[in-house]
């Protein structure tokens, strides 16, 4: 069920619910009409058609399930019931019926309907008994019904007693239509926009002005918005999602982000040479609409006059826009130490914020660590003095004399994590001088028994 | 593996014989020059140019993210936000940290083939007091690194940021790179020399302390 169907019918009344299950139904609440009035009746049925013929979905509904129908009761159960079945006293029990009379709004979390088999056993015990029609049902005393069908025999008692009365039991899920915030700028065919970078951020640049002003009234900003173009000629439209890291609330936050996704993609339409792929390079536009499909609570709107937090605020939302966009979100970071000493698990990243990120003062001082740290350790030759780099590894030379070894500093840690206590890492790491001054920092695992034990690289002094 | 020597008395005779032995056995050349710590950074680092490139060029562990760390811990009330780009973050967060930088206000950029892009972008934002990049030979293109830089350049002195470029290998002299201030770290010596300096960014002279 569209929620433009519900929207559609607002024309009606205003107090409205929607079914989104099968069947689908739009209920209308008319209290204080005379709804049995045969005249009333007939109007309101014209309207509805006339409203769904002129929006086109009479013919969709009609390709989909046949027909629509438009029942009138007490309750919106019942109102349901009497359009799938225009005698709704005389339906046959079933159970859809049932469903319908239980949870008429289908809002009944999954978990706590019956399940298809649990209806099946209540209708076969009831046809049984010869209760074949809801007519049967409300012919049985209301006495036997606890000891006979236990609480949900009740309950569905209760409903179809509800009927009768003109007060309905049940509190309506009222449709509120989400709001939409879209700008459009149309085009004269005789002059049309092309699709060209310069000329559409032109164009995007006043309605994304516009559209960050509504957004700022209402205390929001856009963190996803949808670009639609249509195309001259054969007017099809082309959609471009365009998803903010941070929810931004200025033009000039959204348009680097607008320029960025756009030349990548005008830049491959223009190169497609694919059939089915509409060129839309050098074509001319029709219209051009932005609507925000995502927004998230916005700063505070007001500026303050003393200092420019708010703006640099905005201009850091921006940045890590555009750098998420197209680097990725997590090529940034931040970083945060953690209490933890084997070298790779120090330290983690945290997303970036423009506020500081409080550490934690307590965390232990270690002996003098690198400014470098590579992910993976690279094991070297020792020789009498001598280390020796693997081939691949050129930058150093092949081959350094050590001058001075300061340490060791042995790390033991992390036999939680590892399968057997035999794995946990330890480490006597040492502080490297090598001939020419360079300064290397890396470890011998206790582990090893060898003489001339490989030394793991780990960090540069740099 | 490592025998710990007896301690020797400058007195005792045979002193320098057996300093001679000790020093031939654990590889330890004479006249080993000082620790890092006597890089003489911070002399030079009060003369930085704010809104131009500085490079700082050196082999791996000679020292040159030393001396950056230890220019942002100094400027850090000043400076504000910091950027650290590089292709691959190869960083130590840790050993930031025993700086004294605050790592609160660093934002690493791992920024693949598009380092170059992201330094602009982050310079654009003029909301960083100081940028460092990471130059590899692959961040500037093989054709026109000199418009690249200069363009850099032009964008680091409107946001009136100070730019640190560390590169491995000293862009060389002679050309008109736009560099401000060129420095070398060399292990060896332990100093930080000057390879270029422009009358605009006068920088004292840097002697050994």
């Amino acid at each position: 069920m569209p929620a433009e169907l519900g929207e559609l019918f607002l024309r009606l009344s205003p107090v409205i619910a929607l079914r989104r299950a099968r069947p689908w139904a739009i209920f209308l609440d008319f209290r204080g009409f005379d709804t049995n009035d045969s005249g009333f009746q007939k109007t309101i049925a014209l309207k509805s058609q006339t409203l769904l013929r002129r929006w086109g979905t009479a013919d969709s509904i009609a390709r989909s399930s046949g027909s629509f129908r438009i029942g009138f009761a007490e309750n919106a159960a019942f109102a349901l019931l009497a359009a799938c079945y225009s005698q709704k006293l005389q339906a046959p029990l079933s159970p859809e019926i049932l469903e319908i009379l239980l949870d008429p709004f289908a809002t009944e979390p999954k978990n706590k309907k019956p399940s298809a088999g649990q209806t099946k056993s209540w209708i076969q015990l009831l046809q049984n008994l010869g209760i074949h029609r809801l007519q049967d049902f409300m012919q049985l005393p209301v006495s036997s019904l606890a000891s006979r069908f236990g609480k949900k025999g009740l309950e569905f008692s209760r409903r179809l007693q509800g009927a009768h009365l003109s007060a309905d039991f049940e509190a309506w899920p009222l449709f509120i239509p989400t709001e939409r915030l879209l700008e459009l700028r149309e085009f004269a065919p005789d002059q049309p926009l092309p699709a060209a970078l310069e000329p559409l951020l032109f164009i995007l640049k006043e309605l994304l002005d516009r559209l960050c002003a509504r957004l700022r009234s209402r205390l929001l900003r856009a963190s996803q918005i949808q670009l639609t173009l249509q195309e001259e000629g054969n007017r099809a439209t082309h959609q471009l999602q365009i998803s903010f890291c941070t929810p931004q609330g200025s033009a000039s936050g959204m348009l680097p982000s607008f320029r960025e996704r756009l030349s990548t993609w005008l830049q491959k339409n223009e190169t497609t040479e694919s059939q089915t792929q509409t060129q839309l390079y050098g074509r001319d536009l029709l219209s051009v609409k932005i609507e925000v499909t995502e927004t998230a609570p916005g700063h505070r709107s007001q500026r303050d006059f003393f200092h420019q937090h708010e703006e640099q605020a905005e201009n850091w939302d921006s940045l890590l826009s555009r750098l998420s966009e197209k680097i990725g979100r997590k090529s940034t970071f931040q970083a945060k130490p953690v209490k933890r000493h084997l070298p790779e698990k120090s330290w983690t990243t945290d997303p970036p914020q423009f506020s500081p990120i409080e550490t934690d003062p307590q965390l232990e001082i270690f002996p003098a660590r690198p400014t470098r740290l590579l992910s993976q350790s690279i094991p070297l030759e020792h020789l009498e003095g001598w280390l020796r780099w693997p081939d691949t590894q050129e930058h150093l030379g092949r081959k350094k004399r050590v001058l001075r070894w300061i340490g060791p500093e042995r790390i033991c840690e992390g036999w939680w994590e590892q399968p057997s206590p035999e794995q946990e890492p330890q480490r006597d790491y040492f502080r490297v001088i090598c001939s020419g001054g360079v300064q290397i920092w890396g470890y011998f695992e206790t582990h090893s028994t060898q003489q001339n034990a490989v030394f793991f690289l780990q960090g540069y002094f740099d | 593996m490592f025998s710990v020597a007896p301690i020797l008395s400058p007195e005792s005779p045979g002193f320098m014989a057996k300093l001679e032995k000790l020093r031939s056995i654990t590889g330890v050349l004479k006249n080993l020059p000082p620790m890092r710590e006597s890089l003489f950074w911070e002399q030079a680092s009060t003369s930085v140019p704010r809104g131009a490139l500085t490079e700082i060029s050196g082999p791996l562990g000679s020292g040159k993210t030393e001396a950056v760390l230890r220019f942002l811990a100094e400027h850090q009330s000043t400076l504000g936000r910091i950027a650290w780009i590089e292709d691959r973050f190869t960083g130590y967060p840790s050993g930031f940290l025993q700086h004294g930088v605050d790592l609160s206000r660093i934002l690493f950029i791992e920024g693949g083939a598009e380092s170059l892009w992201a330094t602009h972008q982050v310079l654009r934002s003029q909301i960083f007091g100081a940028v460092i990049l990471f130059v590899r030979e692959s961040t500037l293109s093989a054709n026109e690194p000199r418009v690249e830089l200069r363009r850099l350049q032009l964008s680091a002195e409107q946001s009136n940021t100070c730019v640190f470029l560390l590169t491995h290998q000293a862009r060389p002299q002679g050309a008109s790179w736009p560099l401000a201030l060129q420095l070398q770290a060399n292990p060896e010596t332990r100093r930080l020399e000057i390879l270029k300096q422009k009358k605009a960014h006068p920088v004292p002279s840097l002697q050994a302390v």
